[in-house]
């Protein structure tokens, strides 16, 4: 990210970063840079007051416009208020499932409801309706062949996509009874779903794989780093 | 995060580990009021619209996002897992905050909000992305934007 901002500025383009990770900035120099002590993944901090704390973040950087010279690093030191727990927070209920594709199924209703709420998804990526990336995940690595082989993606992409889409439908889910934190959601999510534990063996079952691409897809694109050293 | 202190371990390695280019020179384009500027926003989320082809890791080529593409089209492939997407989930506008830039555009706090905004996918070897940061810059320049703000995830 910094260094993009140092190609554009050669380029002719001024450029403000919204820094996540202070190291890097000191590292690069990138020329003006607003570092967040913000959660990765949130540039702006979580969307609260309709927006006016991201709001507020982006006015400061875009204050780093006004500096005679560079580079120059500020610090915005202020917390997220989005990051705090929702004590009133309840879990969506898991009912007792055998399988992912029964779970998915029926938390339905709930990721309905979160849709109302969201009044978008960011399900997508593996172009397949909920369940039917549910089922592919469930038959990853076992004998039957590709589920849908109708473009050029590989099994183990199709596999990332439909992992990607089901923790995001997850996430849905859990916004759907409130406003819980990103640890909250995790919590709920790691320590209690079927589809926790599908992506835990699918993971475990292809570390030591012959196809060296396919062992390290699975050991670092599924569980984040902080939530395998709790299982 | 992000305070290195507050990363689990492996995530503070690898924040420690990542080897940074250094850039000397220190360009530095000059200042210019903000009521003058024309911003776009710049991600690294590996945004795609829905329906694309997701970024496969290493990508180093940009998207565009212009105005028409609606939010509920915007979709996240970056390849990391280990950042948070709740927020992103809950609203767009916490990676991409296209209607939060218009607003300060409608607000006379800045010059305009440029038609069309951009995303790389982020973890990508920087050396790979300056061809494409350049002709970025091209556009950019051909579109009357002489300003980018970078978002990282």
């Amino acid at each position: 990210m910094s260094a993009l901002a140092v190609y554009l500025e050669r380029a002719g383009i001024s450029t403000v970063v919204i820094g996540l990770t202070r190291l890097h900035l000191e590292k690069i120099q990138p020329p003006r840079a607003l570092w967040v002590p913000f959660e990765l993944g949130r540039p702006l901090g979580g969307y609260v007051d309709g927006g006016a704390f991201q709001k507020k973040v982006l006015r400061s950087a875009l204050a780093l416009l006004d500096y005679k010279s560079g580079p120059v690093i500020v610090d915005f030191d202020v917390d997220d208020p989005g990051s705090q727990h929702d004590p009133h927070w309840v879990p969506p209920p898991l009912a007792t499932a055998a399988t992912l594709v029964e779970e998915v199924t029926a938390l339905k209703p709930d990721w309905y409801r979160a849709q109302k709420c969201l009044g978008r998804t960011l399900i997508g990526l593996s172009n397949m309706p909920i369940e039917q990336a549910a089922d592919f995940l469930q038959r990853f690595d076992t004998n039957n062949p590709a589920i849908n082989p109708a473009d050029d993606q590989s099994d183990l992409l199709r596999m990332r996509f439909c992992a990607d889409d089901i923790k995001t439908y997850y996430i849905e889910v859990a916004l759907s009874t409130g406003s819980p934190s990103s640890v909250q959601i995790g919590d709920w999510f790691w320590s209690g779903t079927t589809a926790a534990r599908e992506l835990l063996r699918i993971r475990e079952s292809n570390l030591e794989h012959e196809n060296k691409t396919r062992a390290t897809v699975c050991a670092r694109m599924l569980i984040p780093g902080a939530r395998l050293t709790q299982t | 995060m992000v305070r290195l202190t507050e990363l689990h371990e492996a995530g503070r390695a690898a924040a420690l580990a990542l080897d940074c280019p250094a850039f000397p020179d220190n360009p530095f384009v000059g200042q210019k009021p903000l009521q003058d500027r024309t911003i776009a926003l710049v991600s690294t989320a590996g945004l795609i619209q829905r329906g694309s082809k997701p970024l496969r890791g290493g990508y180093a080529a940009y998207q565009r996002f212009e105005s028409c593409v609606q939010n509920n089209d915007i979709l996240i492939s970056h390849i990391s897992v280990n950042f948070d997407r709740s927020a992103a989930i809950s609203n767009i506008e916490t990676i991409l905050p296209r209607n939060a830039l218009a607003e300060l555009a409608s607000a006379n706090e800045i010059g305009a909000c440029a038609n069309t905004h951009y995303s790389f996918m982020g973890s990508t070897d920087p050396t790979l992305m300056q061809e494409h940061a350049n002709t970025l810059a091209q556009e950019l320049r051909t579109n009357n934007v002489d300003t980018a703000v970078l978002l990282p995830v």
